[in-house]
């Protein structure tokens, strides 16, 4: 068998010439690496979906190729002095992909259908600053009662609680772009399907094949139709990331999401300039159960967390260029003064002795070591981090027992309290302190290390109340300095986000919201 | 004879109800003791938003009312919503990707089984000769590689280095994007078939009608075909069943490495995400299939052997 058949040998060539043929057109674009979308439905589809989604709806704002925000749906907005009443404009001529006219009735709809319980929608928890959403959530109120309402065909007006600093950008989420009633009442759960799924944005789904690609032509009522230059892009998801780059380097995929960290080495030395990486808003730390032993006692937790050399994991360890990080607050939220603790400057042979010293204090030594089990999930990254994890506090009379679980088993014992420390990763929708330190507040959903101070809370709830930025960002810092004195949880790094991008495709700029929206992209001949 | 046959067909169906309502019953309360629920992979849902997710989808009832509905359900032919992937039914997501991995797997078997059986009936009748130990050489290495090694070496050679085939893919069936994930899928099956047929023959050849066979001075080709070939195709026809419904629901290595839109890939994106529907529902067709598929071999076996044929009643 060594020798093919001439005939088979043929057969080969041929299909391989007709594979060939068929890539690469100019107008579209093959992108790879992303997830299986749960669904179409903006509302219901889960975060992990969001490039193909930002492609298909557009909200009352939106972003530029920088990922810098614009207007979308809305061509401009008054916000009150009290900065609780917003009023946008929508765009003159603003149509569904089906070619009828969108109207500010069609927003309404929009957000009660978001709030309303019973509808499966995920990103309700974003809004809650509109008057009434959340009593609405839970039942209590009736969805007519939200604060949003139609004043006429163009014109949205929001009314808030509270002040909310970043309504504008949680705004741009395709869970609160215009959706169309009445196909959704029509067809309901199969709304989504291709030939009904009515869009808003740069794109409409022209098919969908779970498992194998999503098919997106250009949407010709866009308002900003004129400048889209790709006029088909394909999405194929895929469960393997080493798959979806063999799928680069043989030319078949143009552009992937993210690419397997073990090859970063490699990609540099071969593919210079295809390589994107840059800060995202988004951090991986260790939650601690501050409610039991061990970690109810701050001197444990402090020696965990200053033993370890941030720097030394995240150039050695992560090696896919992630920054270190010792606050909660990526450095790359914008105007935030991060507050940098002590002994992220002191030398390692001195943060180490005092570990030692924190843990003998602590009763734990020779003859008592402190063992706790750290759990983890995947990627493969994950478990060098954690072998190294291992490793460091070994350093100090510490044993760190690995529990290696699949994501459903991490968030379930996490969320329950039922766990004593596990690493975990927290991506922000918006550029801001805020859901960093949502991670530290009392009965906040992402509180897992079950902190509890009322005066962090008391800070917090004061920022959120501030309308000037600075007061608002500084108010911030005190509150982020205040629980990272008490060692809650122990920062690790900072995400990146990695793109590998075929030579030839231009027009974004890598930003920190990872926005690389296909109507900006083209292709230089 | 005709009626013994069909008699222990039906008998062997009706068996299978109770044995299908045990597998079920056995994966829903399995499925239900792992850890972890359907929509906890999305990290940060409010209470409210999670308690409105197990609402919709009936995953707050008492656990028992749960498996009655479920299978009353099945019963109507409705596997229920998908919790993955919830724009689509269980039954359609089947319909999506049974046909895809079925439509592999029999194409490998019949590639495993053509070069293979070949192999293996060549192998024995130069037993201990040169072309016997190099294919069996072969085979063992066939058999200890698994195919999360060679699938990938068989992408990067044809596909990035000879640039002959597509690397991954489905591309709606096309035929070049078939060819790996065929020889992937086929290489251990074939390994399989050629030790199995080989040890068929040799035992067969050995056997006293054989030897009568010879006696009476037929020509060994015509010994071989009439009366080796079929008795030595017996063990072959027992593995061939459950092989066949194992290859044709899916194998989860090669739909990933290949991105193949199959039924693997949901089963195990199901099991992964607690999709507890979407898990039944593949177990449950996985089950039938094997049911049917060993029904199959052993009428097979009936046919191929009388000495068999006798116990079945």
């Amino acid at each position: 068998m060594n020798q093919p058949m001439p005939s088979f040998r043929s057969a080969l060539i041929a299909s391989a010439a007709l594979l060939l043929a068929g890539v690469a057109a100019a107008d579209t674009l093959r992108r790879g690496a992303v997830a299986e979308p749960n669904s179409l439905d903006p509302q219901i589809v889960s975060g992990a979906s969001s490039t193909i989604m930002r492609d298909l709806f557009t909200g009352l704002t939106s972003y530029d190729s920088a990922g810098r925000l614009v207007p979308g749906a809305a061509e401009s907005w008054e916000i009150s002095a009290d900065g609780l009443t917003y009023r946008f404009r929508l765009r003159e001529n603003l149509k569904w992909s089906d070619g009828s006219p969108i109207a500010a009735k069609d927003f309404v709809y929009t957000l009660r259908r978001l709030l309303t319980p019973g509808n499966r929608t995920r990103f309700g928890s974003f809004f809650y600053s509109i008057r009434n959403a959340r009593s609405i959530m839970s039942g209590e109120l009736d969805p007519a009662d939200l604060g949003v309402r139609a004043e006429n065909g163009r014109t949205v007006v929001i009314e808030l609680e509270r002040p909310d600093a970043t309504l504008l950008e949680k705004l741009s989420n395709y869970a609160a772009a215009a959706m169309p009633q009445a196909v959704i009442e029509e067809h309901g759960r199969r709304w989504s399907r291709p030939g009904r799924l009515v869009t808003t944005g740069p794109y409409r789904l022209a098919e969908w094949v779970p498992q194998s690609y999503l098919k997106l032509e250009k949407n010709p009522h866009f308002y900003a139709a004129d400048e889209i230059e790709i006029e088909t892009v394909q999405y194929f998801p895929t469960n393997n990331a080493e798959t979806a780059m063999r799928r680069f380097l043989a030319g078949d995929l143009d552009f992937l999401l993210t690419f397997p960290a073990d090859r970063m080495d490699w990609i540099e030395e071969n593919l210079p300039g295809q390589l994107k990486i840059w800060p995202a808003l988004g951090i991986s730390y260790i939650t601690f159960n501050n409610r039991k032993p061990p970690f109810d006692d701050v001197r444990v937790r402090r020696a965990l967390t200053i033993s370890v050399d941030r720097q030394q994991i995240a150039d050695r360890i992560m090696v896919v260029g992630v920054p270190a990080a010792h606050t909660m607050t990526p450095s790359v939220v914008s105007n935030y003064d991060h507050p940098v603790p002590d002994y992220a400057r002191q030398p390692m042979p001195d943060r180490l002795a005092e570990a030692r010293s924190l843990l003998e204090a602590a009763g734990y030594g020779p003859d008592r070591p402190l063992t706790f089990e750290l759990r983890y999930e995947p990627p493969e990254e994950n478990r060098r981090l954690a072998i190294a994890l291992q490793a460091i506090w070994r350093e100090i009379g510490v044993n760190a027992e690995l529990l290696f679980t699949d994501f459903g088993t991490l968030y379930r014992s996490v969320r329950t309290g039922d766990y004593t420390a596990a690493r975990f990763t927290w991506f922000s929708p918006t550029d801001s302190p805020e859901t960093f330190l949502f991670i530290l507040e009392s009965g906040s959903t992402t509180n897992y290390s079950g902190y509890n101070n009322p005066e962090f809370n008391r800070l917090i709830a004061l920022a959120e109340a501030q309308l000037d930025r600075d007061a608002r960002l500084a108010a911030y810092r005190e509150a982020e300095a205040l629980a990272l004195a008490d060692y809650p949880v122990m920062p690790l790094y900072f995400m990146v986000h990695r793109n590998l991008v075929a030579p030839d495709i231009r027009g974004y700029t890598p930003n920190s919201r990872g926005m690389t929206a296909t109507r900006y992209l083209h292709r230089v001949k | 004879m005709l009626r013994r046959m069909l008699a222990f067909t039906l008998r062997r169906l009706v068996v299978a109800i109770p044995t299908l309502l045990a597998i079920a019953t056995a994966s829903f309360f399995l499925m239900r003791a792992a850890p972890g629920g359907p929509f906890d992979t999305e990290a940060d849902l409010d209470p409210e938003v999670l308690e409105n997710l197990y609402t919709a989808y009936g995953l707050d009832k008492p656990l028992l009312e749960q498996y009655g509905v479920y299978l009353a359900n099945v019963l109507k032919g409705d596997f229920g919503p998908s919790l993955v992937y919830e724009d689509f039914n269980v039954t359609e997501l089947i319909a999506i990707g049974l046909p895809v991995s079925a439509r592999l797997g029999v194409i490998a078997m019949l590639v495993a089984l053509l070069l293979g059986g070949t192999c293996g009936i060549v192998a024995a009748l130069r037993h201990n000769r040169l072309f016997d130990h190099a294919t069996m050489t072969m085979a063992m290495t066939g058999i200890a590689i698994p195919s999360f090694v060679t699938a990938p070496i068989l992408a990067l050679f044809f596909g990035l280095y000879l640039k002959l085939l597509p690397v991954a893919g489905w591309n709606d069936g096309a035929a070049a994007n078939m060819v790996l994930p065929v020889i992937a899928l086929a290489l251990p099956q074939l390994a399989i078939i050629a030790r199995l047929m080989r040890g068929g023959m040799l035992e067969v050849l050995r056997a006293n009608f054989v030897r009568t066979a010879r006696a009476k001075g037929l020509p060994e080709r015509q010994v071989v075909i009439n009366h080796v070939l079929q008795s030595a195709a017996v063990p072959l026809v027992g593995y061939l069943g459950p092989a066949l419904a194992g290859i044709m629901t899916g194998s989860l290595v090669i739909e990933l490495i290949f991105d193949l839109p199959g039924v693997g890939r949901y089963f195990i994106q199901g099991a992964l995400n607690r999709d507890y529907p979407l898990v039944m529902g593949i177990v449950i067709v996985y089950g039938t299939l094997i049911i049917l598929l060993n029904l199959l071999s052993d009428l097979a076996y009936a046919a191929l052997d009388p000495r068999v044929r006798r116990t079945y009643r």
